[in-house]
């Protein structure tokens, strides 16, 4: 309750409780006057009844008194009888007098000097002789010196006037008796006058017998009221004097009432008067007694009214505060809605400790944290190193404006997106805190940089490829925008093709080909390598594949067409065409070639094989020779190496190319043409095995040849080896036993070992027509020994001591039969020898076979003499 | 189609290979030293590479190392190819990381039945 409304309710309630307490009290004092006039009209009443009853009992005692005789004629009776009664009623009467019909006096009781004087003068005697009915005088000062009031009463005899019996009443008794009783209250009295205006009686004393105008001069209302009563009225008045005869009483109103007094001829007004202060006096204690009540009904209602409009008040406010809860409640709940249920990941952080107040789950679910983490977090945590100062500095500075920027952010996992942020200040559980809503623009970034990527590379690819380009309108073929290639193509430059349409250009030899193109664009949505030709500036025509698609430049259809010039092209393929239709002449013409090349070889590695024998025996005999001939063999067997590996390298094309036309990977061959091809192809690896074992050769001799033990199964790699001979074995039905015991285990050069038994084996088939092969391997202490016995053309006494030499089968008459590098011995016995650290030996009859036994020691050492020094090829 | 990646120095070789694995199918992509073989395997990403071990600028060895040691890892097999070989040649190679293993002159029924065997054509 606010102060206006309390007072504007102190002030209702004043002048409510004022009225009340008024009008309470003005009707208490209305009854109250009317209450005094009452009494005061009860006691004028009584007096007026008391002095009328007075006056009537004495007009009836006369009455009866003036009907006897003997007061008729006044004798001596009479006047004892007058007598009698005089004394009988002295405290009422001064006298009594008989006055004959001329107003003389004829008798008087007690003042006997009246006798004989003639009364006729004075009014009332005046009237009486007159009239004949009784009357009253007004109140005169007696002689002996009191205030009277004569009464006379007619006599008659028969109906003769005869005079008058009249007493004289003393009125001071008379006032004694019926007025001075009258006492009101504190000063409330009755005052007499008489109908001439003649005080009367007033206990004021030094008024009584003076005019009434006299005493009441000054005082208006007393006038009016005197006035009225001087007319026989009776009524009630108020009036105010300041004055009771001289003595000033102050200002005093007061109340009174007013009847006539009627006695017989005349009449007296009597009045009856209180003073204000009396009746107001007997109001004080109820006038308290009223204004404890109203005070109290006044502050009883003061209190209920605020206490009331307290609580109408708090009601109205709860009401109130109700209704902003309720809102206040739903907005938080939208609000937090917004916030929680947003895809778009939310943040609040506080402002000054950049501390995280709050994430949404879009938040969490994107930036891959708990909410606990991401909690625990600062703003800045949430930015890459470089930019966290500026974060820092920013966040520092925002406030009251929304922000809008783009950043990086950093992931859970660490990896980093491009975000929007935007934030505006809000106030966030009490705290200065700032909302961000983040937009990860990663992927548009990323679909950004691939677009602009994209349109580079088209712009490069537009400008950099080898082939024409031309963007054209679909309709009529105006020309929108050419590559370089285009135009140092066709001749033109840039200026000479704007706005200028193909057909204009007479580019299309054949226009019908533009038909053509673009109606397969337009129905395919795209041509591929169509041939067509076109005319350059100069007018030479080109041939051009040309390749087009439909593609929508805003909103018109154009043709990206891709010509690529194929002129120099078409050249070559007439040639091809021509060199087609002389293929098998030119098959011939190369196969002669490379067997002509072949022999060629052949004859420079029998001059490298004298070279090498030379070398060998130069060897031999300077095997005591110093360090540059040392030198000078290194460098023999790395030119060997070095140009064995630059042969081997043709061969291998050779062999690679005709082993693929063979398998007719190529097309198919007629029969003629694959026995040659089977032919070149036989020669080509022969001479590459020849090469082969001069490489391992030269190796060897130069101690350049690496050595690798490893476990090996003595019955597994023989077996490897017979495989490789099994063909031939086959092809000329030879028999072949093999005795080798199962569990024996080497420790060797696996690959060297099986080199050497391909070799015997391959040897002792290609030297056995009939018959058969026989492998036995035994232990033989810490050596294995391996035979490998044939039943073909043996070997001769004489031929024997040069078995084990290069080329020494190259001069038998078997040579081309049997192939063959005429290496094989001479490696196999280097390689058993040097590498294996065994030995190769033989055992022959001519005619009847030959027995090559190979012994290896079972665990081969790498031994001192070998150097290693890596692959030399 | 599966796609090989040949890298090898010799242009006859070069053609040889070439033609041959695509009669039998296979696309092929061409390098010719070391380094262009090993940055076209990282950028392409064949299904198999044919490695020379003879190249001009860095051993065939080497780049199987920077092919073994770069993102690829064993993911595409390897197989080397040599003309001359000697004892412990495939041993080496073998440890060095090759899947596969090519003399020349290559047998092209031998090579095709590897080359299906290391991509897991055949069962």
């Amino acid at each position: 309750m606010n102060k206006r409304t309390f007072i504007a309710l102190v002030i209702v309630f004043t002048g409510a409780s004022a009225l009340l307490f008024n009008a309470f009290y003005k009707e208490a004092k209305d009854i109250a006057f009317t209450k005094l006039n009452d009494q005061q009209m009860i006691h004028a009443k009584q007096a007026a009844h008391g002095i009328q009853d007075f006056f009537g009992t004495w007009t009836g005692t006369l009455n009866s008194l003036s009907k006897m005789d003997e007061i008729i004629d006044t004798d001596a009776d009479g006047k004892r009888y007058m007598k009698l009664l005089y004394e009988a009623h002295r405290d009422q009467i001064r006298s009594i007098t008989r006055m004959d019909e001329r107003g003389t006096i004829i008798h008087t009781v007690p003042y006997s000097r009246s006798q004989g004087r003639n009364i006729s003068g004075q009014t009332h005697v005046q009237e009486i002789l007159k009239e004949h009915k009784p009357v009253v005088s007004d109140v005169f000062k007696t002689v002996q010196g009191f205030y009277a009031v004569a009464l006379h009463v007619p006599v008659f005899r028969g109906s003769v006037f005869k005079g008058t019996i009249a007493i004289g009443i003393n009125f001071e008794t008379l006032a004694k008796r019926y007025l001075d009783i009258i006492k009101i209250g504190e000063t409330g009295y009755a005052w007499v006058v008489s109908r001439d205006g003649t005080q009367l009686y007033s206990p004021v004393s030094g008024v009584i017998g003076k005019s009434v105008f006299e005493n009441i001069k000054g005082y208006p209302s007393l006038i009016v009221m005197v006035n009225d009563m001087l007319k026989g009225h009776e009524g009630t008045a108020t009036y105010t004097f300041d004055r009771i005869g001289d003595r000033n009483v102050g200002q005093t109103k007061k109340y009174a009432v007013y009847m006539p007094i009627h006695i017989e001829n005349t009449y007296w007004s009597i009045v009856v008067t209180s003073e204000e202060q009396d009746v107001l006096s007997d109001l004080i204690s109820f006038r308290n007694k009223l204004a404890f009540v109203i005070g109290a009904i006044f502050i009883c209602g003061m209190v209920f009214s605020t206490l009331g409009a307290k609580a109408w008040f708090i009601v109205k406010e709860e009401k109130k505060r109700k209704q902003a809860e309720i809102e206040l409640r739903n907005s938080e709940h939208r609000y937090r809605y917004l916030f929680e249920q947003n895809p778009a990941p939310m943040l609040i952080y506080q402002r000054g400790t950049l501390k995280m107040l709050a994430v949404n789950d879009a938040f969490t679910h994107h930036y891959g944290y708990t909410v606990q983490e991401a909690l625990s977090l600062h703003l800045t945590d949430l930015y890459p190193e470089e930019e966290k100062n500026a974060i820092g500095e920013l966040a520092a500075r925002l406030k009251g404006q929304a922000y809008a920027g783009e950043w990086h952010h950093l992931k859970a996992d660490g990896s980093i997106i491009n975000i929007v942020a935007r934030s505006h200040d809000i106030d966030y559980m009490g705290y200065d805190a700032r909302i961000a809503v983040i937009t990860d623009i990663t992927d548009r970034k990323q679909a950004e940089d691939a677009l602009r990527q994209s349109e580079e590379k088209f712009f490069k690819a537009f400008h950099a490829t080898p082939d024409a380009i031309v963007i054209s309108r679909a309709s009529d073929g105006l020309l929108l925008e050419v590559n370089d290639v285009f135009l140092r193509q066709t001749g033109y430059s840039r200026e000479e093709v704007q706005a200028q349409t193909t057909v204009e250009l007479d580019l299309w030899v054949d226009t019908n080909d533009r038909e053509r193109y673009v109606a397969a664009v337009k129905s395919e949505g795209r041509v591929r390598e169509m041939e067509t030709r076109f005319r350059t500036k100069s007018g030479m025509v080109l041939d051009g594949l040309v390749s087009g698609e439909s593609i929508v430049l805003g909103v018109q259809p154009c043709l990206l067409t891709i010509i690529r010039d194929i002129t120099q092209r078409k050249k070559t393929e007439a040639e091809l065409e021509k060199y087609r239709l002389h293929l098998e002449e030119l098959v011939n013409e190369r196969t002669a070639d490379l067997e002509a090349k072949t022999n060629e070889l052949e004859q420079s590695q029998k001059a490298l094989q004298l070279l090498l024998e030379d070398m060998n025996k130069a060897r031999k005999e300077l095997e005591t020779a110093n360090e540059r001939l040392k030198e000078l063999d290194r460098l023999k067997s790395m030119f060997i190496a070095s140009m064995s590996h630059e042969l081997r390298t043709p061969l291998n094309s050779i062999i690679g190319f005709t082993g693929m036309t063979l398998q007719g990977l190529s097309g198919e061959l007629n029969d003629e043409q694959k026995d040659n091809l089977a032919r070149v192809y036989q020669a080509a690896k022969h001479l590459l095995a020849l090469i082969t074992d001069v490489i391992d050769i030269s190796k060897i001799e130069a101690g350049r040849i690496d050595l690798f033990p490893e476990e090996v199964s003595l019955k597994k790699i023989i077996d490897e080896a017979i495989a490789t001979v099994k063909p031939q074995l086959n092809d000329k039905r030879l028999t072949l036993t093999v005795d080798v015991p199962a569990d024996v285990k080497l420790n060797t050069d696996r690959k060297r070992l099986l080199q050497c038994l391909i070799n015997l084996l391959s040897n002792g088939v290609k030297f056995t027509e009939k018959g058969g092969i026989t492998i036995t391997a035994r232990e033989r202490n810490a050596d294995v020994e391996i035979s490998v016995t044939d039943t073909g053309i043996g070997i001769t006494e004489k031929e024997m001591p040069k078995l084990f030499e290069a080329f020494e089968r190259l001069d038998t008459h078997l040579r081309v039969k049997a192939g063959g590098t005429g290496l094989g011995l001479y490696l196999t016995k280097k390689l058993a020898t040097d590498i294996l650290q065994g030995s190769v030996s033989v055992q022959s009859m001519e005619g009847q076979g030959s027995t090559f036994t190979l012994r290896v020691p079972r665990d081969l050492h790498q031994t001192s003499n070998i150097t290693k020094i890596g692959d030399i090829r | 189609m599966k796609t090989a990646l040949i890298i090898e120095d010799n242009p006859d070789n070069m053609v040889l290979i070439t033609r041959f694995l695509e009669k039998f199918g296979y696309r092929t992509l061409q390098a010719v030293t070391g380094m262009e073989g090993f940055e076209m395997a990282l950028q392409k990403r064949p299904d198999f590479i044919i490695l020379d071990i003879q190249l001009p600028d860095i051993e065939g060895t080497e780049v199987l190392r920077k092919i073994r040691s770069s993102e690829i890892g064993t993911s595409i097999p390897v197989i080397a190819m040599t003309s001359y070989t000697m004892s412990g040649d495939r041993e080496k190679l073998l440890s060095a990381g090759c899947d596969g293993y090519i003399e020349k002159p290559i047998d092209p029924e031998r090579v095709i039945s590897q080359i299906r065997h290391l991509t897991g054509e055949t069962a």
